[in-house]
C-alpha cells in the first residue's frame, strides 16, 4: 500500500487555496478577538464596533472558508 | 457567579489559538479529521460565537448605564435622581418599582409581540442618530407613550385598581393617557435647576 500524501492536492494545505484559507482563519480570528474586546466595555460604540467591525470581518472570513472548500469540491 | 463575558472571551481566545495552529499548519486539513476539525473552527464555532456575542451585546444594551453613556442622555439620567417623587422615573427608579440596572428599558420598551425586535430596532436608530446623523435640539418620542407599558405592570395591583376605578376602562383603551394625570416626567430642561436626592449612590 503506497504512503498516503500528507498533502492532497485539493487541500488548502496546496495552491490557490492556502493563501485564502489561511487569509479566512485571520479574519476570523481578528474579528474574535475584537469581539471579545468589545464584550467587556457595555457602551453604545463598542456595541457599534460590533456590528460594523468585529462581525463583517467574522463574517468575511468564514464566507471566504466556505467559498474555498466550495471551489476545492469542484475543483477536485 | 459564572460571569458569560468572561466564558465567552476563554471561548474566543481558544478559538483563536486554533485558528492559528490552522494558520501555520494548513497542511493539518490534509487528512479527513483535518477537515472536519478546520470546519468545526472555521464554521461552527465563528457562527456561534457571533451569535453569543450579538445576544450578549443586546443584552447590555438593555442596561441603564448603556443608556446614560451617550451624552444626550445625560438629563434624563439626572432625572432619575430627582427630590421630588412627583416626577415619575424618579418616584419608578428610588423606590425601586423597576429594576434599577434596566430602568430605561422597563419603561421604554413595548410589551407586545414583538415588542423587545421593536424596541432594538429603535436602539440601532438611535445610535446611528448619535454617531452618524444629527441628534435633534429637542428630544421626543417617536409616538405618544402608551398606558399598556404602565399597565404591564400596574394592572391589577391594589393600589392602582383602588385609585383607577372609575376610569378603567379609558385607560385600558388608551382614551385616557396615564400622563394626562401624571404628566410629571423627566423635565430635561430644567433638571439641573431641579433638587437632587442624594441618598442612593452605588
Amino acid at each position: 500500500m503506497s504512503p498516503v500524501s500528507p498533502v492532497s492536492p485539493v487541500s488548502p494545505a496546496s495552491g490557490p487555496f492556502r493563501a485564502r484559507f489561511q487569509l479566512a482563519a485571520v479574519l476570523i480570528a481578528a474579528g474574535l478577538l475584537l469581539e471579545a474586546v468589545t464584550l467587556s466595555w457595555s457602551h453604545p460604540f463598542s456595541f457599534m464596533v460590533f456590528i460594523g467591525v468585529s462581525g463583517t470581518l467574522v463574517l468575511a472570513g468564514v464566507i471566504l472558508y466556505l467559498w474555498t472548500v466550495v471551489s476545492q469540491a469542484s475543483g477536485s | 457567579m459564572l460571569n458569560v463575558n468572561l466564558i465567552l472571551s476563554a471561548l474566543i481566545l481558544v478559538t483563536v489559538g486554533l485558528l492559528g495552529v490552522f494558520v501555520m499548519r494548513p497542511s493539518l486539513t490534509a487528512a479527513r479529521g483535518g477537515k472536519v476539525l478546520a470546519f468545526v473552527i472555521l464554521f461552527l464555532l465563528p457562527t456561534v460565537m457571533l451569535w453569543a456575542g450579538t445576544s450578549l451585546h443586546l443584552e447590555h444594551a438593555k442596561s441603564t448605564e448603556f443608556c446614560l453613556s451617550c451624552h444626550v442622555m445625560e438629563p434624563y439620567g439626572k432625572s432619575l435622581m430627582l427630590e421630588d417623587l412627583g416626577h415619575l422615573p424618579a418616584s419608578h427608579y428610588q423606590q425601586n418599582h423597576l429594576p434599577r440596572d434596566g430602568a430605561c428599558y422597563a419603561c421604554h420598551t413595548s410589551y407586545t409581540m414583538f415588542g423587545g425586535v421593536k424596541s432594538k430596532m429603535k436602539g440601532l436608530q438611535h445610535l446611528y442618530v448619535n454617531y452618524l446623523g444629527t441628534v435633534p435640539e429637542k428630544i421626543e418620542l417617536y409616538e405618544p407613550f402608551r398606558n399598556l407599558e404602565c399597565l404591564h405592570c400596574h394592572r391589577g395591583a391594589r393600589g392602582f385598581v383602588e385609585a383607577h376605578e372609575d376610569m378603567k376602562g379609558e385607560l385600558e383603551t388608551n382614551e385616557t393617557s396615564c400622563l394626562e394625570c401624571h404628566d410629571q416626567v423627566h423635565s430635561a430642561h430644567e433638571v439641573d435647576q431641579l433638587e437632587k436626592w442624594q441618598g442612593a449612590a452605588e
